[in-house]
């Protein structure tokens, strides 16, 4: 699980977006920064509207402007600033350096074309390859993917496709060109339990094999367990904690996070005896963009709030490692009593095991 | 469109290996439209007046040898006989000659109207809906000048600026002017069509998609909208092309669009007006004519829609 930390490939610094104008503004993201290194993976996590898929679509400058609006930070690939750069330079680095897969990979694959035409048009418009050439590399790549009879498979169009097998098309588009960064927005919500392993395998598969970065956006807990280097929670457009993975399921140190874990079903009846515990959901709904409360922004729905929380805003701040017993890794959480919740544990004793699984 | 063909071409293949897990259609937008299309009557009979139209303008020699300019003023308004099946005109032409002569201008016009139309309203309907925001409000308000205007007072007054009314007037200038006056008053609605299937192809996660890898605008633009905004268009325009059929034969019979040398049905009407008590069946037939080419089009047009709009299902 630890990565080969390798050189930085993305930095994201203090960005900030924003949707729509006036009093109405919906202050989607509001200062956030994450880094990915070569060959690590980096899931960011949380609820539906908390600024993870914005935030990748501002990495990849495909934002639509308007209604979305940049007013601040920076997107720095390999030390080179992405907002405010030439278009044309930024679109040769999509699919080149960095790509993107998406959620749902029938509406994200065009109705009327086959799939290898889609796959084979990266070759043909990237690399000059004929039209011949480029549907050999693109039935290569649906083979790489592990696409059985890649050969017919190639000529068929993307309804003729199973769920798993879109998405796996999508993936080869997305990998076609090698890129250095993928981002992966919730690749695997729209699949079955079963399907969502194999495609969580490949993913990691290929990270492994090109030595590329990847960011996997997700609110499936279990997912990140078995892949993710580190977890990056969003919440309301900032990242309220960061950390590697065992640290976070063993001392989450914000109430937000371990709401989360605390709102996942559990059916494995292992040495801690879980299954059947009732589960917690976080109360309340996330809030709104156009009026996030003051403080921090989770205090309305924390069981823990006092009066500072409803003043002060908590800054990302490192606090340390939790317990003697963990290696020194960061582990950084916007809370006013981090220390606090990352020193009581996680109350649930089998956390620890999701990830050494 | 050629990369929209093999759409077509995998309809039975889709149909039979059956991969969908429920009973949705399978075979993409094009293949279930043709599906669709073949099982309606309508759409057959519509298609065979269409054919036999198209025959009678490309080659109205196979349906008579008489020289529709040929007038003969002893035989004016001559009944209907074996010698001239719809009789003659006040002038002594051959009425069934003429209304057979009179099938290629006024498919010329109706497809050279529908056409333009197609072209300039999808342009612009691309342009505005991949553009957004100030660009789209200029294209569309610029379009609703052109919608504003009625379009029989449009057409008096961009025809009458070229010709004087009764003006002679050469055969492929004045249907040049006339395709012009229709298009110039007809393209936002196909604009606004355009437009808004543009505004909603924008929005879907492939154009996102081929974005994210680095597509740039005119590919997107070219091949991932375009074929997927086509299909109202080209609903809209077969049903026009019977609308402009019509819009045509106004023209002509105000006197300002089509006229002698040219022999279209509206013309043949416009000359019979004067004497339709004494000589009935020089209105009649070009009428005739008229009316069950408009009606072809426009059923055409409509099983047309209804396979390919789901809405209408």
């Amino acid at each position: 699980m630890t990565a080969v930390s390798g050189a930085r490939l993305l930095e994201v610094d203090d960005l900030r977006v924003e949707f729509g104008r006036g009093p109405d503004t919906a202050h989607v993201l509001n200062g956030v920064g994450y880094h990915v290194d070569e060959g690590e993976t980096l899931a960011v996590l949380g609820e539906s509207g908390s600024g993870k898929s914005v935030t990748a679509q501002t990495i990849m400058g495909i934002l639509d402007a308007p209604p979305g609006r940049i007013t601040g930070g920076s997107v720095r690939f390999r030390g080179e600033e992405l907002l405010g750069a030439d278009p044309e330079r930024r679109r040769l680095l999509r699919g080149e350096s960095m790509a993107m897969i998406f959620q749902d990979a029938l509406s994200a694959l065009n109705p009327v074309y086959t799939v290898g035409f889609q796959i084979a048009e990266q070759f043909r418009f990237r690399r000059g390859m004929s039209r011949r050439d480029a549907m050999v590399r693109a039935a290569e790549m649906l083979d790489l993917v592990r696409i059985p009879n890649a050969q017919q498979r190639v000529k068929e169009y993307p309804h003729q496709f199973s769920g798993g097998m879109r998405q796996r098309a999508m993936i080869a588009m997305a990998l076609a060109l090698d890129p250095e960064l993928l981002i992966a927005d919730e690749p695997t919500t729209a699949l079955d339990v079963t399907v969502q392993a194999q495609i969580m395998e490949l993913l990691d598969e290929q990270r492994r094999e090109r030595g590329m970065g990847l960011i996997l956006i997700t609110h499936d807990l279990g997912v990140v367990a078995e892949v993710a280097d580190r977890i990056a929670v969003m919440y309301a457009g900032r990242i309220v904690e960061h950390t590697d993975a065992t640290t976070l399921y063993a001392h989450p140190g914000h109430p937000y996070t371990r709401g989360l874990m605390e709102s996942v079903p559990r059916v494995d009846s292992g040495a801690g005896g879980v299954a059947g515990a009732p589960l917690r959901p976080i109360p309340g709904l996330p809030p709104s963009l156009a009026a996030i409360p003051n403080g921090c922004p989770f205090h309305p729905r924390c069981a823990s709030a006092v009066d500072v929380c409803t003043d002060e805003v908590p800054p990302l701040r490192e606090i340390g490692p939790a317990s003697a017993t963990q290696h020194a890794t960061e582990h950084q959480a916007a809370c006013h009593f981090a220390e606090r919740f990352a020193a009581e544990g996680s109350d649930r004793p089998s956390t620890q095991e999701v990830v050494s699984r | 469109m050629t990369e929209t063909a093999p759409g077509l071409r995998t309809a039975g293949a889709a149909a039979s290996t059956g991969t969908g897990p429920d009973a949705e259609p399978t075979g993409g937008l094009w293949a279930d439209g043709w599906d669709q299309l073949r099982h309606r009557p309508l759409f057959w009979i519509a298609s065979t007046l269409i054919g036999v139209l198209l025959v009678m303008a490309l080659f109205p020699t196979l349906f008579t040898s008489v020289d529709p300019q040929a007038a003969d003023l002893a035989l004016s308004g001559a009944d209907p006989s074996p010698d001239a099946i719809f009789g003659r005109d006040l002038q002594g032409h051959d009425i069934y000659a003429r209304a057979i002569h009179g099938a290629a201008p006024t498919l010329t016009v109706g497809l050279l109207a529908s056409l333009g139309t197609v072209v300039l309203g999808s342009v612009a309907g691309l342009a505005a809906g991949y553009v957004g925001g100030w660009g789209d409000s200029v294209i569309s308000r610029f379009a609703e000048v052109f919608a504003g205007l009625p379009f029989i007072l449009g057409g008096i007054v961009i025809l009458t600026t070229f010709n004087k009314p009764g003006q002679i007037v050469g055969e492929v200038r004045i249907v040049t002017q006339v395709v012009l006056t229709i298009v110039v008053l007809s393209w936002p609605l196909a604009m606004r069509i355009m437009r808004a299937a543009a505004l909603e192809a924008v929005q879907q996660d492939y154009v996102k998609a081929a974005r994210a890898l680095g597509a740039g605008p005119w590919r997107i633009v070219a091949r991932h909208i375009l074929p997927n905004t086509l299909a109202p268009v080209l609903v809209f325009a077969t049903i026009q092309f019977g609308v402009f059929i019509g819009a045509e034969a106004t023209l002509s019979f105000l006197g300002i669009g089509l006229r002698d040398p040219v022999v279209s049905w509206g013309v043949m009407i416009s000359e019979a007006q004067e004497r339709v008590a004494d000589i009935p069946q020089a209105l009649f037939f070009p009428a005739a004519f008229l009316v069950v080419a408009v009606l072809a089009f426009v059923m055409l047009g409509d099983a047309v829609r209804d396979a390919f709009d789901p809405r209408g299902r």
